[in-house]
């Protein structure tokens, strides 16, 4: 497999503290790949360590199909990496900032400002192209932290706790934009995160603990099979409550703008509720399996571990790593 | 080697954010109010005593050292947080991470503290451009003495600037910065009372004191270093000692103190010139001859010494490459070893 990043058997001790302990880890192009653990686990570590920023003290690093750790030049040129701050100047507006970064990625200053524009589009901060970085929202920043990533075009993405502390609304968004990265544009995508919730973003999750990977899964497959709520939102909450009583699938009321909550359901039978909805010209604006799909599922699946005696955040809050 | 490409746009991203914070602007304005005040103030303390052409001696010597202290003291305060406040930000792992080599990275940000110096200094020229408008003082001495400024005050850009990379806090590479300045301005005086002391041969013991011993203490003092380098404004006599003739009552000669008949201009470069030079060269400077009134004649002779500038600048340049070279270094990737509690990011 043509893989983004492979470490194998990384270590790295601070003093006394051993943050990774034979650490593996593969990051395949085309897909959004979640490095899961708790604080401490050494995810910002290994990310250090595979943006070529920390040298690990034994084991091997490969991104983008270069020797990391022997020739580190060729590969930061194929990675985009965002750390877990963002890092601003600011007297810079978000253009600036961009055509900064592209020049010093030796673009030409012509190409940069294109580059720049592209960017500022993609990540939906065109209109804020002139204000000052400082100004930002903490989702602008972030998609301006990513576009910053990605000013060179790279190959391979490394995001520490991307959506650490953004509101929902730019959470989905972040997520849409990542997603696309690894479907469109065939990017390796590797986040961390502390917050099992977020991990609906992921293709492929890794558990990693104590410095140890401790599972890696498919998402599909740990989705396939496992009976989840899912949440349905209608133009018409009226006919869906209707309709799913028909169908005899249980549910909660429907009140105001919130989605209704039905199940749980696998994959297949959840595929068969939205058939028959729409069937009964229900018209079904969003379906989704409910937050905690994924999280309950690594944890039952690393179970003999309890990640979350360590503080794993499981339930959907989040909150600001010590650092 | 590092481009003049990424050279350039390290500084100039540095410089742009300067030029747009307003504190940056207040303290050049503050800077050339300060300069300005000073000349006003030397004009009108020197005035009276002197013919215009003296006055302008004393106000450009004067002058001249006070702008390379207050330059000194501003050096550090343009480097010494340049690589760690760039870590702090967050914004320094990034830069690293781009195509820009640590060379690039270092020297654009020596170039852009010490071209804002350079904007200082350049701030500083109309009110030392006077004395040599009236001719007062050579535009040679200007032009080197301003030179050597520059210089110096580079020196102390990149100390600072590696200060900035060696320590994890702004507050610690600032204090380090503005230690270093004392250092040279204090420290080697300091350093080399002592060492004229501790070496000094035990009473009694006949062996002849070398009263030159240590000069190469003061050498590298910024003050030294200038007033040395500076060529001479119109040679002009100053007070001096000097042995006069043998004479009954002194069959070993009389030591005199003598200054010619009219007073010169306090020529603050002059004097810290020849006293330089006569401290390394245990000379007289003057040669005193018989005169028809029998009346003694002295004649000023250039000091036998050899200049000591080259010394000093040698070793402040040294030093300021040294310094850069650490920079250099501490900005190399990757990190093998992190202090406690560091970050990279
Ligand atoms: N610079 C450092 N000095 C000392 N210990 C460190 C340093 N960086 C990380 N550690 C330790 O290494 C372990 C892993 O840290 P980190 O990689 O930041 O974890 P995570 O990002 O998963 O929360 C922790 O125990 C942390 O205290
Ligand atoms: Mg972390």
């Amino acid at each position: 497999m043509d893989a983004g990043v492979r470490a194998r058997e990384v270590t790295r001790s601070f003093g006394a503290v051993r943050a990774l302990d034979g650490l593996d880890v593969t990051v395949p192009y085309g897909a959004v790949t979640a490095l899961v653990g708790a604080n401490g686990a050494g995810k910002t570590t290994l990310m250090l360590i595979l943006a070529t920023l920390l040298a690990p003290d034994s084991g091997s690093v490969e991104v983008g199909g270069h020797d990391a750790l022997r020739d580190p030049v060729a590969a930061r040129a194929s990675l985009g990496w965002m750390p877990d701050v963002f890092g601003v100047y600011d007297m810079l507006t978000a253009e600036e900032y961009l055509v900064f970064f592209a020049e010093a990625y030796g673009l030409p200053k012509a190409e940069g400002v294109s580059r720049a524009h592209e960017l500022l589009q993609r990540m939906g901060l065109a209109e804020w192209a002139r204000r000052p970085v400082h100004v930002l929202s903490r989702g602008q920043k972030q998609r301006l932290g990513l576009a910053r990533a990605l000013v060179h075009r790279p190959k391979v993405l490394i995001l520490d706790e991307p959506s650490s502390g953004l509101d929902l609304k730019s959470r989905v968004e972040l997520r849409g934009l990542l997603r696309s990265l690894a479907a469109d544009d065939g990017a390796a995508v590797l986040l961390s995160s502390h917050v099992m919730s977020e991990l609906e973003i992921a293709d492929r999750v890794v558990l990693i603990d104590g410095g140890r990977t401790r599972g890696e899964w498919d998402a599909a497959e740990l989705l396939s099979g496992r009976r989840v709520p899912w949440l349905v939102r209608a133009l018409d909450d009226q006919a869906l409550a209707v309709a799913l009583d028909r169908a005899g699938v249980p549910h909660s009321s429907a009140s105001g703008a919130a989605d209704v909550r039905i199940g749980p359901l696998t994959e297949e039978e959840a595929a068969g509720v939205l058939s028959g909805l729409v069937e009964a010209g229900v018209r079904v604006v969003s379906y989704t399996p409910a937050g905690g799909v994924l999280e309950s599922a690594v944890l039952a699946a690393g179970a003999e571990d309890e990640p979350d005696e360590h503080g794993l955040v499981v339930d959907g809050a989040w909150r600001r790593e010590e650092i | 080697m590092a481009g003049v490409r990424g050279i350039g746009l390290v500084a100039r991203q540095e410089l742009r954010t300067r030029v747009r914070a307003r504190r940056w602007r207040l303290l050049l304005g503050v800077w050339f109010g300060l300069v300005g005040l000073l000349t006003f103030a030397l004009w009108a303390a020197y005035d009276g005593g002197y013919s215009d052409r003296d006055l302008g001696v004393a106000v450009y010597g004067t002058l001249l050292l006070l702008v390379l202290l207050l330059v000194l003291l501003l050096a550090p305060a343009l480097a010494s947080q340049s690589v760690n406040g760039e870590r702090e930000r967050g914004t320094l792992a990034l830069l690293q991470l781009t195509g820009l080599t640590p060379g690039e990275i270092a020297a654009g940000k020596l170039v852009a503290a010490w071209g804002t110096g350079l904007v200082a200094l350049g701030l500083t020229l109309p009110f030392l451009a006077w004395p040599v408008l009236t001719g007062a003082v050579r535009p040679v001495t200007a032009l080197v003495s301003v030179l050597v400024t520059a210089l110096l005050m580079g020196v102390v850009c990149a100390l600072a600037l590696c200060f900035s990379a060696v320590a994890a806090r702004g507050v610690a590479s600032a204090l380090a910065s503005y230690l270093t300045v004392f250092g040279m301005l204090i420290g080697t005086v300091i350093c080399y009372g002592v060492y004229f002391g501790l070496t000094a041969p035990s009473e009694g013991s006949g062996a002849s004191e070398d009263e030159s011993r240590g000069w190469w203490l003061l050498a590298p003092h910024p003050f030294v270093v200038l007033a040395d380098a500076a060529p001479e404004t119109p040679p002009r006599p100053v007070c001096g000692y000097t042995t006069l003739p043998p004479t009954p009552e002194h069959p070993q000669g009389e030591r005199v103190r003598i200054c010619p008949e009219e007073e010169p201009a306090f020529d603050l470069l002059g004097e810290l010139r020849e006293t330089i030079r006569e401290l390394r060269a245990e000379d007289v400077d003057y040669v005193v001859s018989d005169t028809d009134h029998g009346t003694h004649r002295y004649t000023y002779q250039e000091n036998a010494s050899g200049p000591v500038w080259p010394y000093g600048l040698a070793v402040n340049l040294a030093l300021g490459a040294g310094a850069f070279a650490i920079t250099v270094k501490r900005l190399r990737l990757p990190v093998k070893h992190l202090a406690e509690g560091t970050r990279l990011a």
